[in-house]
């Protein structure tokens, strides 16, 4: 799929309706594109800000990065971009977040501050026919997550692009800016980490 | 690479059966994160969709990549006009000062050209009642 490649270099020199055709078929593989990618971008984002405001400002901050600089370039090259694009703005919120608590002995957020997530009972008690298997993924979920930000950020990236994204290890690698030889390693430790932690909760 | 938005079960393509245990984790938390994915609330689907939105209409509103050259010719452009326009005739200007170097030059070329044109005539340089002058002064001269 290779229609974005043409966003912008097409509509011009083209004239009349093929370039509006040309210019509407990067516009719907661009927004195909982000649509598969935002609701895990925002996970992402949220795990490691635990903020939900905050995560949604760095999503849209990466896809708008993505669209004005990259929009151009091959859909099958958007992935490891997008991601890239979201780990630095996920790194310069973390930087700007510690320097802010330095600067005013502001406490770390942790997972429990601004937790939105509704409680499980309710869905229990609301008696939808997904309700146990709600439950069963929020508790999931609630020992997942912490677990996942607790990895050293290179793992994180390494396990997030390989395993939730799916991103191959050359694209992982590209993504990371590292050699595929890093990528498996970190993933791996990445993995044992995670197998501890969830050693007790995940069967 | 497969970007369809409904794709939830996709798993790392590079895992292979020698890791056992590994790829059955990778392939529970993959599911677990994707269906995870499902369960976000209406606010934040909606400003999700909006600041997708935003992403695609500032991607259409891109300038395109051949616009560059006349990034680059506009300078150069500019840096033309300013040199036909200010730099010339201020050189000019300054060249037709008086004691200015270039002045004295041009004013030598005017005597030089004045003396070929003397020289050249077919008239003789002096008149004829100069001449005998001349002559009586160069043989009273002799004389003393």
């Amino acid at each position: 799929m290779q229609v974005g490649a043409q966003f912008g270099h097409v509509s011009r020199p083209q004239l009349g309706e093929n370039a509006t055709v040309s210019t509407a078929q990067a516009a719907a593989t661009l927004d195909a594109f982000l649509a598969g990618a935002e609701r895990r971008a925002f996970l992402i984002a949220q795990i490691a800000t635990h903020d939900r405001d905050e995560a949604l400002d760095l999503v849209q901050d990466a896809m708008l990065q993505l669209a004005r600089r990259y929009g151009g370039r091959p859909s099958d090259e958007w992935p490891p971009l997008f991601y890239r694009i979201l780990e630095n703005r996920i790194r310069d919120w973390q930087r700007r977040q510690t320097t802010r608590r330095r600067l005013f002995l502001m406490p770390k957020l942790t997972p429990d501050d601004g937790d939105e997530r509704p409680d499980p009972a309710l869905l229990v008690a609301d008696g939808a026919p997904d309700a146990p298997q709600r439950l069963m993924q929020d508790a999931a979920m609630a020992a997942l997550e912490p677990a996942i930000a607790a990895l050293p950020t290179r793992q994180k990236e390494a396990f997030v692009l390989r395993v939730w994204e799916g991103l191959s290890v050359e694209d992982t690698a590209a993504a990371m800016g590292c050699s595929d030889g890093s990528v498996k390693t970190h993933l791996s430790r990445a993995l044992n980490a995670l197998r501890t932690r969830l050693a007790g909760v995940w069967p | 690479m497969n970007i369809e938005p409904s794709d939830t079960t996709r798993i790392p393509a590079q895992s292979t059966p020698a890791d056992g245990g590994e790829d059955a984790l990778i392939a529970q938390l993959h599911a677990q994160l994707r269906a995870q994915e499902q369960t976000l609330d209406y606010t934040t689907t909606t400003r999700l969709r909006a600041a997708r939105a935003r992403a695609v209409a500032a991607a259409a509103a891109r300038k395109p990549a051949f616009a560059w050259p006349w990034a680059a010719v506009a300078p150069l452009a500019c840096a033309a006009l300013v040199a036909g326009w200010v730099v010339v005739p201020k050189w000019l200007a300054t060249s037709a000062l008086p004691n200015s170097p270039v002045s004295t030059a041009q004013l030598e070329v005017v005597d030089l050209l004045d003396t070929l044109e003397l020289l050249s005539a077919e008239e003789p340089a002096l008149p004829d009642d100069n001449l005998d002058f001349a002559l009586w002064l160069e043989a009273t001269r002799n004389d003393t």
